[in-house]
């Protein structure tokens, strides 16, 4: 039974970063009803800003919680900042365009990231700096609780809260979730929509920036293909909590990595990676609507 | 009596691709007034409407706006529009399912600097419809047509508009609530807000408006005054079913 729950505590805290991947997702395709396929890079590149930033201020050497925070924050920031000008240069002049332009666009935006970064940042491995002292760890009833996996669930849980905060209690908040039902009823109340599809990219993009600090400090390890995997189950999360809804991202995102943590620990380790193309394959087959979506008709 | 011209077409045209709606438009819409656009199905009333809010560029002429020739640059920038003091209620009510009737309003108000007032007309609208303040914090899907109608209404006067947009407010509705809507839009109109008030129902429509238009495949047949219009033979055999 101990090990039992120590597979679910670990599989969260899996989850929890597919989570912060998934939101990025779910939200633009809530507000644009489209696969952005570059975020998984722009967690990539949240993890590498992360690296030279770590390095940079000298954290490998001296961990500490403040600078911790201080390379997320500086990760988070500028990969909004990137996220931003992506919508801004690549997305934004195909507004009224159909919709497969933006998503072979999207691809085309995946590729220079993932050739771009190999070409910037080396296709070798690196090791990513301790940012914290993670070597500790916390027992419950016997089951064990790294400090990083503390780290992860504090992280997430705080960005999660901050996100829903934003999204249900500011002015903003209720333009995104407006602007994703109806762009044009929103220009007629003078909404900004362009803008709030920015601030949508931004949000999005720091999440899974925050995300890529996490997998770097948890599997110290970087390439510049990494978002791939991470991306693809961040977004097979987001269709299995029904895409466009920004609580099932997080549902289905924990599921997910508990239900991986739970194959590897029971079942065929192997198949870890295939489980989300199983369960994409199932929920499109059974419910493409996913747990928590609307019909997608009433989209179409 | 002149009066001062708020809005005015002229030689409008706008098309979607290669169905053009709407032929060389000329009509102004005076201050204070309710003006009605009747017309059949397709005759190009709701492209009228979107002419002026800037969701469709047009081919040709100009909307002016207080004297400014807005159709220069309400397309690109139509989020812009409602700071003119245009409030636009779609076909269809445009509420927003998802969010609560609070949220709803919010958003009406969301070029709505001061407190103060957002507080005066959020009471206004409560006052006005007070069935919303009863389901203040339902989410506005589960509403009724009447009810969602209603809280279109309001939204749109959660930004003070000097001008006011209604897509067929009557459509879809019991009668009843047809003429609370209309008692309303009245209401509205008598404390300043000018009104354009598209309708298939002309014969309640003409019954509140000072004067309307009428449109038939895109061109415009008639301007006259309401009470005209009503006494019309053309105009009682074709939209009051001549009885
Ligand atoms: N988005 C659109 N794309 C293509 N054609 C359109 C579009 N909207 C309207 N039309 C066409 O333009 C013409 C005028 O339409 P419009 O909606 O302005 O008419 P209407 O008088 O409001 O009709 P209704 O009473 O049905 O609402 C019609 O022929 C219609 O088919
Ligand atoms: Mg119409």
């Amino acid at each position: 039974m101990t090990e039992f729950i120590q597979h679910i505590v670990n599989g969260l805290s899996f989850g929890a970063i597919y989570a912060l991947i998934a939101l990025g997702y779910t939200m633009v395709y809530g507000i644009l009803q489209f696969i952005n396929f570059a975020h998984g890079d722009i967690f990539m590149i949240g993890a590498y800003i992360g690296y030279y930033a770590g390095n940079a201020l000298g954290l490998n050497d001296h961990p500490s919680i403040w600078g911790f925070f201080v390379v997320l924050l500086l990760s988070m920031v500028t990969s909004g900042v990137i996220g931003f000008l992506v919508e801004f240069l690549a997305y934004r002049p195909l507004r009224k365009a159909p919709r497969i332009n933006v998503l072979i666009t999207a691809v085309g935006v995946s590729l220079f990231f993932e050739f771009g970064a190999q070409m910037l940042f080396g296709a070798n491995p690196k090791a990513f700096p301790h940012l914290v002292d993670v070597s500790k760890s916390f027992y419950i009833g016997g089951v064990q609780i790294d400090s990083m996996e503390l780290v992860v669930f504090t992280v997430t849980i705080l960005l999660m809260l901050a996100l829903e905060f934003v999204l249900y209690r500011t002015k903003v908040g209720k333009a995104m979730r407006a602007v994703s039902h109806d762009h044009n009823v929103a220009l007629l109340l003078g909404i900004p929509v362009n803008m709030i599809i920015s601030i949508t990219f931004v949000l999005g993009s720091a999440m899974a920036a925050a995300a890529g600090i996490l997998v770097g400090m948890s599997y110290p390890k970087l390439e510049p293909l990494m978002g791939v995997m991470f991306g693809l189950k961040a977004f097979v999360a987001a269709v299995f909590g029904g895409i466009g809804n920004v609580r099932g991202a997080v549902v289905g995102a924990l599921i997910m990595g508990v239900s991986e943590q739970l194959i590897v620990s029971y079942g065929v380790p192997t198949f870890r990676d295939a489980f989300a193309f199983a369960l994409l394959i199932v929920v499109l087959i059974f419910r493409p609507k996913g747990l928590f979506g609307k019909t997608l008709a009433e989209k179409v | 009596m002149m009066q001062e011209t708020l809005l005015a077409f002229e030689k409008v045209s706008l098309s979607y691709g290669g169905i053009q709606a709407l032929r060389n438009i000329t009509f102004q819409i005076p201050k204070g007034e309710i003006v009605t656009i009747l017309g059949a199905n397709g005759a190009g009333k709701t492209s009228c409407l979107r002419a002026i809010s800037g969701l469709v560029p047009l081919k040709a002429g100009t909307v002016r706006y207080k004297n400014e020739a807005i159709s220069a640059w309400s397309s690109k920038k139509t989020h812009l529009v409602a700071g003119l003091g245009i409030a636009h209620v779609p076909e269809g009510r445009g509420i927003f399912p998802e969010l609560s009737i609070d949220e709803n309003l919010d958003l009406g108000a969301w070029l709505q600097k001061d407190p103060q007032v957002i507080a005066k007309n959020r009471e206004r609208v409560f006052h006005l419809f007070p069935r919303l303040k009863e389901r203040q914090f339902q989410a506005g899907g589960t509403l009724s047509g009447g009810e969602q109608q209603m809280l279109a209404i309001g939204r749109a006067l959660m930004a003070s508009p000097e001008l006011l947009l209604l897509d067929e407010p009557s459509l879809g509705l019991a009668p009843q609530i047809i003429h609370l809507i209309f008692k309303i839009v009245q209401e509205v109109n008598a404390s300043g807000t000018t009104v354009v008030l598209v309708e298939q129902n002309a014969h309640l429509a003409l019954q509140i408006a000072h004067r309307g238009i009428v449109l038939e495949t895109g061109e415009l047949t008639l301007v006259d005054e309401a009470k005209n219009l009503l006494n019309n033979p053309k105009i009682r055999e074709a939209y009051l079913g001549n009885s």
